[in-house]
């Protein structure tokens, strides 16, 4: 039957991905300035200590984890907002978790903080921008998407135009170029440790998620319908919104702004797995890190500088996706 | 169990788009909402399932106030399938009759196999088994009605609420949406459903409420509602009931502008 078929595919489709997915975590670390050949990966990572473990482990171990988690995160994140916003065309950032994590970060370079004291103030601003946009529109009583869209709008402009005003204000032989560097994202700088404080946050946010698939697929269908199906949308959605942002503000804070990733993958993913969250939410994980991890790859070995990761996942990204929106108007409902 | 309204006002803000609105409806029995556009139609059915604001009056179901339950309590008892339908992501039908499911899940538990094949049933019984795995947004008004109507039977609730569901549909296909129709209430659903025009397949033991503006302008059997005054006091337009005897010896009703 056709649908035994599909769930078939989608099992498939897993193994694919993992399969892929663990190929190019291993396949990342011969990628680098320091050449290690594909066959000698495997044997430095498992036969004690060598020079070649040391630049795997300290150096690209950290880099390549902290690629997979935030892809993944910023993935299964968007994939959640933009189910709960019905609205295929947002990102992880709607309700001004970037902006706001953005302005906590250029606050702490401000104020000449050292680099975890940045993420820990990207990961606190960035949550308070959403908890202030919740409540903002926790009081209207209908209609409650596009207020929180709108209001998102606002808080992301008055954010960025707080940054605005720290890189007018900074030091431009210093602190103008920190805060322009973290917010053209980068993995260059990630450590283990701040690696290890913000997988967990991560993690609880996908189970959150993942422990709501089903309301979060009758929330697709709109307030009303959500409502009359048995699910009150307004807290279905507050607790969407928690789980999704737990996920993207660690992902922000830890790898600075990396757009794109968030609005693009959970459509290949729908694509490819259905829109049934159960499915999609594993999926968006998995291609999510695969081509950030990807992206990170090539930003730092296509040219002999680094090219920063916002840039990269853009470029690749934009015309992938108008090329996406092309086949769409072609299907033609 | 019955469901009883009583003066039942709605609407947002200051504006009052439903006025003193009262009937009854016992399960397994039709009641037609009927007015022309904007008489206050949809009002009624979304101020009655908590939809929008309340601003008086009683539903009551079997004498108890359903004016503060949750939603998932409401649901257990009214399903309700809106008037038109175009979600933004292409779940496959099965999913979309399986959502029906979701009232009786507890918070964190996931559709079992008995509720999978509860909604195989479902849309098995409206005759759509075939369209299982196929987009829910490419079938056709017609499939979506019966697909809708197949997750409303999965819901198991007591009622169901209809708006307008054959106003978008060709004739062949707004039969099939009555036959389900009948069919809900030989399994003992109560059905209540609207539509904008004033002929309708009704059966003698229906019930049928007009309305416009917002406020009530008959509420009984179709002998009582339908006379020339009531339905041009409804529609503003001189109307005639012409009465006929069909092949199985059924006296019938049908209400024609007097032109």
């Amino acid at each position: 039957m056709e649908t035994k078929g599909k769930k078939f595919r989608f099992g498939r489709v897993m193994l694919l991905l993992t399969a892929v997915s663990l190929l190019l975590i291993v396949g990342s670390f011969g990628v680098g300035y320091y050449h290690i050949a594909p066959w000698e990966i495997l044997p430095a990572l498992f036969g004690g200590d060598s020079p070649q473990l040391t630049v795997l482990k300290n150096l690209r171990m950290p880099r390549i984890l902290a690629a997979f988690a935030i892809g993944g995160a910023l993935a299964v994140g968007g994939s959640a907002y933009q189910g709960m916003f019905k609205n295929p065309l947002v990102s992880p950032d709607i309700l001004g978790v970037s902006a706001g994590a953005g302005l906590g970060a250029a606050l702490a370079i401000t104020a000449g903080s050292p680099a975890w004291g940045v993420q820990l103030s990207a990961f606190v601003f960035g949550i308070g921008t959403v908890v202030i946009c919740y409540l903002v529109v926790h009081r209207v009583p209908w209609n409650q998407t596009v207020s929180l869209i709108l209001a998102g709008t606002m808080l992301q402009t008055l954010a960025n135009a707080g940054v605005t005003m720290l890189k007018y204000l900074a030091d431009p032989d210093d602190t103008l170029p920190a805060i322009t560097f973290w917010l053209m994202g980068s993995l260059a700088k990630v450590e283990m440790e701040t690696l290890g404080a913000a997988v967990p946050p991560m993690v609880v946010g996908f189970v959150i998620l993942m422990g709501m698939r089903y309301r979060l697929n009758a929330l697709t269908l709109g307030d009303d319908e959500a409502r009359s199906l048995g699910i009150d949308p307004r807290r279905t959605r507050a607790v969407a919104i928690a789980g999704a942002t737990l996920l993207s503000a660690s992902a922000v804070c830890i790898g600075g702004l990396i757009g794109f990733v968030g609005l693009m993958i959970p459509h290949v993913a729908r694509w490819l797995v259905g829109p049934q969250y159960g499915r999609l939410l594993p999926a968006s994980c998995l291609m999510g890190g695969c081509f950030l991890l990807l992206m990170d790859d090539m930003a730092r070995s296509t040219l002999t500088m680094e090219i920063p990761l916002g840039v990269m996942t853009a470029a690749v990204g934009a015309p992938f996706f108008l090329w996406l929106i092309t086949r769409q108007g072609g299907d033609a409902r | 169990m019955k469901l009883d309204v009583q003066h039942l006002t709605g609407g947002y803000g200051r504006r009052t788009a439903l006025e003193d609105v009262s009937f009854s409806l016992e399960t397994g029995k039709v009641l037609w909402v009927l007015g022309p556009n904007g008489s206050g139609k949809s009002t009624l059915f979304r101020t009655l399932l908590g939809l929008q604001p309340r601003k008086g009056g009683q539903v009551l179901l079997d004498g108890q106030d359903t004016g503060r339950w949750k939603a998932s309590e409401m649901a257990r008892y009214f399903s309700y399938i809106p008037q038109s339908h175009t979600p933004v992501f292409d779940y496959p039908v099965e999913e979309v009759v399986l959502m029906g499911r979701v009232c009786h899940l507890k918070p964190l538990q996931s559709p079992g196999k008995a509720d999978r094949e509860l909604a195989m049933k479902a849309l098995e019984q409206m005759g759509g088994l075939h369209l299982a795995g196929r987009p829910y947004t490419a079938l056709s008004g017609g499939e979506r009605q019966l697909v809708l109507i197949a997750r409303a039977l999965c819901q198991q609730a007591r009622f169901v609420v209809m708006d307008e569901p054959a106003s978008d549909l060709d004739y062949a296909r707004s039969l099939a949406v009555w036959r389900a129709v009948r069919a809900l209430t030989r399994q003992g659903c109560g059905v209540m459903l609207s539509s904008h025009a004033p002929e309708n397949p009704l059966e003698r033991e229906d019930r049928l409420l007009l309305l416009r503006e917002g406020k009530m302008v008959a509420w009984g059997t179709p002998d009582q509602v339908l006379t020339p005054e009531a339905l041009e006091a409804a529609y503003g337009v001189p109307m005639e009931i012409l009465e006929a005897v069909d092949h199985a010896g059924r006296k019938r009703r049908i209400c024609v502008a007097r032109e």
